[in-house]
Formats: C-alpha cells, structure tokens, sequence
C-alpha cells in the first residue's frame, strides 16, 4: 500500500471507530445512570 | 398495550441491525471499487454527514412523534405531520417498499442460511460455486421461469423463521434477535478480516498481496473525486447503507416514549453502521478475493456495482484454500450475512404487522401470518421468474427508486409542512447530544436539494457519463437515456426488439418484465385502499 492509501484509510478508520464507540459508550453510561436512577433509594 | 424496547443498547442494536445488511459487505466495496476507490470515499461520508445523519433525525423524529399518537407505520405517523387528507398517502411508500423488499431480501437472505449448510457440509470442495449457484437458482440458458425446489424451500424456511420471531412481539423477537446476531455478525467480520489480511505469498494458491486491494480503496484519486456520477453513486450508498426512505426507521422509533433521546440513539445507530460498513464491509471481499485472482479480475467481477459474484460465487471456492479453516470460513461469512439479512428483514416486516395491528385490529400472530404470506406470494413470484429479471425489476422500483421518492416527499413535508420549527424542536426533545445548529439548515435546505439531484439523477441518468452528456444536450445532439435510468427502463431503452410474444406465441422477457411492473403497481393500490379503508372505518368507529 502506498503511504497516501495508508494515510487516508487510518484517519477515516479512526474517524468512524471515534465516533462510533463515542456514542455507543455514550449510550451504554447514560442507560446505566437511567436505570440507577429509577431504582428506589435504600430505607435509611 | 403499547410494546416498548427492553433497553436502549437493545434499540441501538436493532436499529443498526436494520441498517447493517448485505450491502454493507457486498454493495459498498463493489461501489468503491468501481468508482475510483479512494475518489469514492470522501463523497461517501460528506453525503454520510449533509444527507444521511440530517434524514435519520428526521425519521427518527416522525417515527417518535407518531408513536404519541399510537401510529406505528408511516401512513398514520405523516397523517399527523399536518392538516392535508393526502399526507397519509405519502406514508403508503413506507409500506409498500418494506413488503416488496422483504420479498426478495428474504430470498437471499436464504441464500445465505443454504450457504452456510453448504459450506458446513463441505459441499463447496467437491463441486465448482458457481456451477452450484446456477443449479441452485434453477437458471438454464434461455429460460423464463425456474422452479428450483431446494432455493424455494430455504426461501420458506427463512420467512418462516423471519414470521416467528415477528410474531414474539418487540422486545422478545425483534430486540433478543439483534441481541445475538449483532455481536456474532461483528465478531465473525473480524476473524475473516484479520485471517484475510495475514495472506501472504507463502499462502497456497495467493497471486498478490490483499493490500494490494486495500489500497486501491483507499489511494486518493483527484480525477474520479470531481465526477458526478462518483458524487451520485456515494450519496445512493449512504441512502440505502441507512435504510433511509423505506419506513423502518419511523416504525421502529415509534416504540420510544415522547421524552426519550432520538438524537444519540440516531447518531449512535448510524456511526455502528458506519464501522460495519467502513471498517469491517471494506476489509473483506475485496482484500480476499484480490490476495487469489489479482486486482483486475477483482474489478471485473464487481462491474455491476455489486459484489454478489465475489460474495456467492467466488468466496466459497476461495476459502477452499484454507485447509481445515475452509468450511468454518464459509459458514462464518454466509452466517454473517444471514445475520447481516435477517436483522434487516425483521425490519422490513414489522412496520406491516403493525400496521395490520393498529389499523386493523389483527393480533401480532394473525398480522404475522399475513406479512408472511403476502411475502411468500411475492417473493415466489422473484424466485420462479428470476431468470426474466423478476427479481432485478423488484430491486428497482422498490428497492432504489420508491426509497427516493419516498425520501424526497418526507425531506419537503417535514421541513415546510410540518414545518421545520416544529421538526427542529421535535429533534432536540429530551436529546441527550447537542446537536449542531448547523444540522437545521442541512435539514431544511440541503437534504431535499441533495435528494431532489439524487432524483433527477435516477430519473434522467445519461447513457455516457454527465459532463458528456450535457455538452451533447448543448451541441443539440439530445439526451441519451441510460437503460438503467428511470425512463430509460420505462420506455425500454437500448432495446432493440421490444415484444411481449415470440414468433411461436410465447410469452416474452419483456412480457414478464411489464407484468412484474403490474403487480408492483397493483400493491401500491392495494395498500392504498387499505388505508383508505383504514381511515374511513376510523372516521365511523373513532
């Protein structure tokens, strides 16, 4: 493979993989924190 | 009861399984390779950004707004975009083009599931594939109609298969079936990539380098990058990448409740489309097939902007070069596609079992059967007449070009009917990702003009390439049509001898072409009296 192709391909891959996993990451956090949330708190 | 979805990562898992098809790993890199590799993938992820990210907020945002109003299927959800009677008709699209698809998408998708047998069985080692496909699919030269029992029962097998799970309902069929095929189709890509990848010339039977495909993909190419027609191929890649224009989308984000974030979960599902297609999709056939038969035989075997040759007729007799590996190769590439498949499929299925449900009625197994056996009637119809075109004339009109229209027709109603400060508000409801205000103006402005080009595109496609053809127009030499254009194939352009009978009698490709353009219009009607029905029985019974 010629240095451009290598050059081209590594940054859209890291692109994609950034954004992808970004969100999917976000997503896993936020349905955590919701279902967290919902439970009831402990009795005191 | 009102279904929702179990949990969210298991939405975000369904919505991009309906994405993730067959083409992310075999239409995308046939794409690429034919319009200049490089050139192609810069147009590809700007019309990913302007057009592809703006419409699935868009759909998204129509499927959540008409689910408040208990519409799961697209006539219902553009009733409520505005006061026009006529809007409802727009959403016929979104049932006419998932019943149509589905009925040929199930067939290969059964491709697949016999492949995998196939490959298991070792089938493939002993008798050549593509001597194997035409058997298969019951082709001989010169014939109309084929009648290949063994194609036609895993046809079955599957739309049974895809009518069971329909019939569990969201969460327990839909959800649980992204569940598992997702990570598998994942996992499996990933093995073949890296064993694909690691070829090298002490490999038996190896002529070149698989970089060597790799870097055709990917080597920037300036002239290919100011073309049109590279601009065009990319922006339709993205269109059907996404499942943009067909329904699914609305339907399955109709199950979200009215506060729940749209805008991440759209993001999130797109860019996992994106590293399936991308990453995965343009790392497997082309490196592979590239390491055994050189890159120009590559390139000839993708001239159709298709990769199913590579993907069903030359893969199966090139993982015959990996020993023991051999068959668990075969079986993990045609399982990833029958994954790839099946979680589209289901897609396209449920917006009708809804549709049957909420206007209708019909139980979820009732609505069930009934998806399955107007699928079946339909898909039969592909499979007996395939070798007439049957199959390619479904792919067009509902495949490719009602996906357009119905794009174009959602783009202008959400932007000026609906209009777009409600869209815009509907978008950022309980969105849990800042979108960029930039993305207001690609909705309103820039989406329906990019898919009104894509239109005209399809509609008028030259038979040369454009800058030709219009420096023809000006010089007063005309227009010439291409024969895959929309008037092109209208008007049977470039065919020389246009019959519907032969000398003897019989009945002609031509004849079986227009009749299959009958039936496509005739379950247009038919789904448009049924919403006609629909809505007058609501306005007696509301």
């Amino acid at each position: 493979m010629t240095p451009t192709a290598w050059v081209l391909m590594l940054m859209i891959w890291a692109l994609v993989i950034f954004f992808a996993g970004r969100f999917f990451w976000m997503v896993l956090r936020l349905e955590k924190k919701e279902r967290n949330d919902d439970e009831p708190p402990d009795k005191p | 009861m009102t279904q929702r979805w179990g949990t969210r990562v298991g939405l975000i898992l369904a919505m991009a399984g309906n994405a993730v098809g067959l083409g992310n790993f075999l239409r995308f890199p046939a794409q690429a390779i034919q319009n200049g590799g490089g050139a192609f993938i810069i147009p590809y992820l700007v019309s990913f950004v302007v057009m592809g990210v703006p419409l699935l907020w868009v759909e998204w945002a129509i499927g959540r707004h008409g689910g408040q109003f208990g519409h799961h299927s697209t006539p219902g959800m553009f009733d409520r975009l505005g006061s026009s009677h006529w809007l409802k008709y727009i959403g016929v699209f979104g049932l006419f083009t998932n019943l149509c698809i589905a009925s040929y998408y199930v067939y290969i998708e059964s491709w697949a599931l016999a492949y995998v047998w196939h490959s298991l069985m070792g089938t493939f080692g002993h008798i050549e594939a593509s001597v194997f496909f035409s058997h298969y699919i019951g082709t001989a030269p010169g014939g109309l109609a084929a009648w290949p029992a063994e194609a036609i029962f895993w046809f079955l097998l599957t739309l049974v298969m895809n009518t069971w799970i329909l019939s569990r309902g969201l969460t327990r069929g839909i959800e649980a079936a992204a569940r598992i095929g997702m990570p598998l189709l994942i996992m499996f890509a990933i093995i073949l990539v890296i064993r694909g990848l690691l070829l090298g010339p002490g490999d038996l039977h190896v002529v070149e380098s698989p970089l060597a495909g790799l870097n055709f993909i990917w080597q920037p190419r300036t002239a290919g990058f100011l073309n049109p027609s590279t601009w065009l191929a990319a922006a339709g890649q993205i269109f059907f990448t996404l499942s943009l224009g067909m329904g699914s989308i609305h339907c399955y984000a109709s199950y979200l409740r009215e506060q729940d974030d749209i805008a991440l979960n759209a993001a999130s599902a797109g860019w996992l489309n994106e590293f399936v297609e991308v990453v995965l999709g343009g790392s497997l056939i082309i490196p592979i097939s590239t390491a055994y038969l050189g890159l120009a035989a590559v390139t000839a075997a993708t001239s159709s902007g298709s990769g199913f040759t590579l993907g069903f007729l030359t893969l199966p007799m090139l993982f015959g070069n990996w020993g023991w590996f051999a068959p668990l190769a075969g079986a993990m590439w045609f399982g990833l596609l029958f994954f790839a498949g099946v979680t589209s499929s289901l897609a396209m299925g449920q917006p009708i079992v809804t549709f049957l449900e909420d206007e209708f009625g019909l139980r979820s197994a009732r609505a069930s059967q009934t998806f399955g056996l107007a699928a079946a009637g339909l898909g039969l119809f592909c499979v007996v007449f395939y070798p007439s075109g049957a199959f390619d004339e479904f792919d067009f009109w509902a495949g490719t070009f009602s996906l357009v229209i119905f794009a174009l027709a959602e783009a202008f109603v959400f932007s000026w009917i609906f209009p777009l400060e409600t869209g815009w508000a509907e978008i950022n409801r309980g969105a849990q990702l800042k979108i960029p205000h930039i993305f207001r103006v690609l909705i309103g402005y820039i989406t329906p003009a990019f898919l009104l080009v894509i239109f005209l595109g399809a509609v008028f496609k030259p038979s040369r390439e454009w800058p030709t053809a219009f420096a023809s127009l000006l010089e007063g030499h005309g227009w010439g049509l291409s024969p895959d254009s929309v008037l092109g194939r209208v008007m049977h352009a470039g065919e020389a001898h246009y019959v519907w009978f032969n000398v003897q009698g019989m009945p002609t490709r031509d004849f079986i072409i227009d009749m299959t353009r009958v039936l496509l219009t005739l379950v247009f009607v038919g789904f448009a009296l049924l919403v006609r029905i629909a809505w007058k029985r609501r306005s007696t019974n509301p």
